[in-house]
């Protein structure tokens, strides 16, 4: 197989029918345990894109997670959402022949920015920048939101055969079955979920992985909602709960919404599109969701480690993380209850 | 016996010299890394300094509670409360003191995994 600069030379050639194709860079961008992406800076003359452009090329890497999407799925799931008005890398050119990477592979815009937590929460953005970018980060999700089912170009995706928030404290329970090592905080909060399911919305498009880490920032402006490959239909308060989940403030816990702002303004920018007030206590619902989603999939990770098929310092550190998730459930928890003792019980739904 | 500095001891040492001197000379893609091995360093000396008696401990609290919940048969430990919590067979008057023991026992693996947490 030739190198792969001539192979997406080639292949670009024939895609934009272009007279000729220069690769300026190509280079590792970052690497990750489901797919690779590659930043590729090419010159073209003639054919449909003229000029210097800046892509990345994402890739399926050898081994993926069963749970989600390959790479042609998420190219169609990217496209939704960029046509829904999304602030994503436009998606250009999905290649499913193996011939060209031996792999398939898609090509979108490259987005400049950084999605490195540290790069932007702590100081780097004035007060204000940080408000307007919470706002945004709710009108981003109000927007995909609208996707709804049925979609024939989206037909792969997900849906739950249940009320989502049901199925989901199921198959974490199940999930957490397959764990030898008792976590007794974790069955806890999950009869908790049990008792305490809120309404159920229709499905809507979810990203799934919606939080801070899996978007760019650049100039203290949203530049890129990234890593789409946990799409699916849900319940549009599972992305919320998600954003808002403590453990995705890094180190800015009084920060609700991703160690960056508050909900308030989160909640103002997603009504504002939706048209829709958000209903706070669905959100702090399914932010405990997400603190025991990502107790299980920590709880995966160590077991990836401990089993010896992926022996790993990051993913043995990751099992240790438990008792962080475990207090948080405790503590957040505990104020919901204690909260619901001094108002009337909600009618059951 | 085990002589002088013993492995928590060494494991401290070793995990300063890491941060001190090793960390700043390493490229910035490595510092990662470094943090994690400083890390996992950490915890394990502070098991090393711990065991066996916070063990003993964590049972003690266990047995305590299942005794009040009029379940002072069954084994203390963790396996047994998560069946009980699973099962729903923890009466509701016994929920306040569940809670009080979860939280124990995990501020106690806190301690281990990582003392600074949740600051």
């Amino acid at each position: 197989m030739a190198a792969p600069e001539a192979a997406l030379a080639d292949y670009l050639r024939r895609e934009c029918r272009a007279q000729s194709v220069d690769v300026l860079e190509f280079s590792r961008l970052t690497g990750g345990a489901i797919q690779d992406n590659h930043g590729l800076t090419v010159r073209m003359t003639g054919g449909t894109h003229p000029g210097e452009h800046h892509f990345v090329v994402r890739s399926d890497a050898p081994s993926r997670i069963a749970a989600s999407l390959d790479r042609s799925q998420e190219f169609q799931v990217l496209k939704a959402a960029h046509e829904a008005g999304l602030t994503v890398p436009q998606p250009l050119w999905l290649c499913t022949d193996p011939g060209v990477l031996g792999r398939t592979f898609f090509i979108m815009q490259r987005a400049e920015g950084s999605s490195a937590p540290a790069s932007f929460l702590k100081a780097a953005l004035d007060p204000g920048q940080a408000r307007a970018l919470t706002r945004r980060l709710g009108g981003e999700l109000a927007r995909l939101h609208r996707v709804k089912p049925p979609r024939a170009d989206l037909e792969f995706l997900t849906r739950p055969p249940e009320p989502a928030a049901l199925h989901r404290v199921r198959s974490y329970q199940h999930a957490l079955d397959q764990i030898d090592e008792p976590h007794p905080v974790l069955d806890w909060a999950l009869v908790w979920l049990a008792d305490h399911l809120p309404a159920a919305h229709d499905l809507v498009l979810c990203h799934c992985d919606f939080r801070t880490g899996n978007y760019m920032v650049r100039d203290g402006q949203l530049s890129a909602v990234l890593d789409w490959e946990f799409a699916a239909w849900s319940d549009p308060y599972e992305d919320l709960g998600w954003l808002c989940c403590r453990s995705w403030r890094f180190g800015a816990r009084e920060r609700e919404v991703g160690g960056l702002g508050d909900k308030t303004d989160l909640f103002a920018g997603y009504s504002a599109v939706s048209g829709h007030p958000v209903d706070g206590p669905a959100v702090e619902y399914w932010e405990i969701m997400g603190l025991v989603r990502w107790s299980v999939i920590a709880l995966q990770q160590a077991q990836r480690h401990l089993s010896g098929e992926e022996p790993s310092l990051e993913l043995a550190l990751t099992g240790r993380m438990l008792p962080e998730m475990e207090f948080d459930l405790l503590e957040q928890i505990g104020h919901l209850t204690a909260a619901s003792t001094h108002r009337q019980p909600e009618a059951p739904s | 016996m085990i002589n002088q500095p013993d492995g928590a001891a060494l494991l401290d040492v070793a995990r300063r010299t890491l941060m001190e001197r090793l960390l700043p000379a390493l490229p910035p893609d490595e510092a990662y890394a470094a943090r994690m091995v400083a890390r996992a360093m950490g915890i394990a000396a502070r098991e090393l300094q711990r065991a066996p008696a916070g063990d003993a401990d964590d049972a003690a609290a266990i047995a305590r509670f299942l005794e009040q919940a009029g379940k002072g048969d069954l084994a203390a430990d963790e396996r047994t409360l998560s069946r009980l919590i699973r099962e729903r067979q923890l009466p509701e008057p016994a929920q306040p003191a569940l809670v009080e023991l979860l939280m124990t026992l995990t501020r106690r693996k806190l301690a281990l995994s990582n003392p600074r947490f949740p600051s």
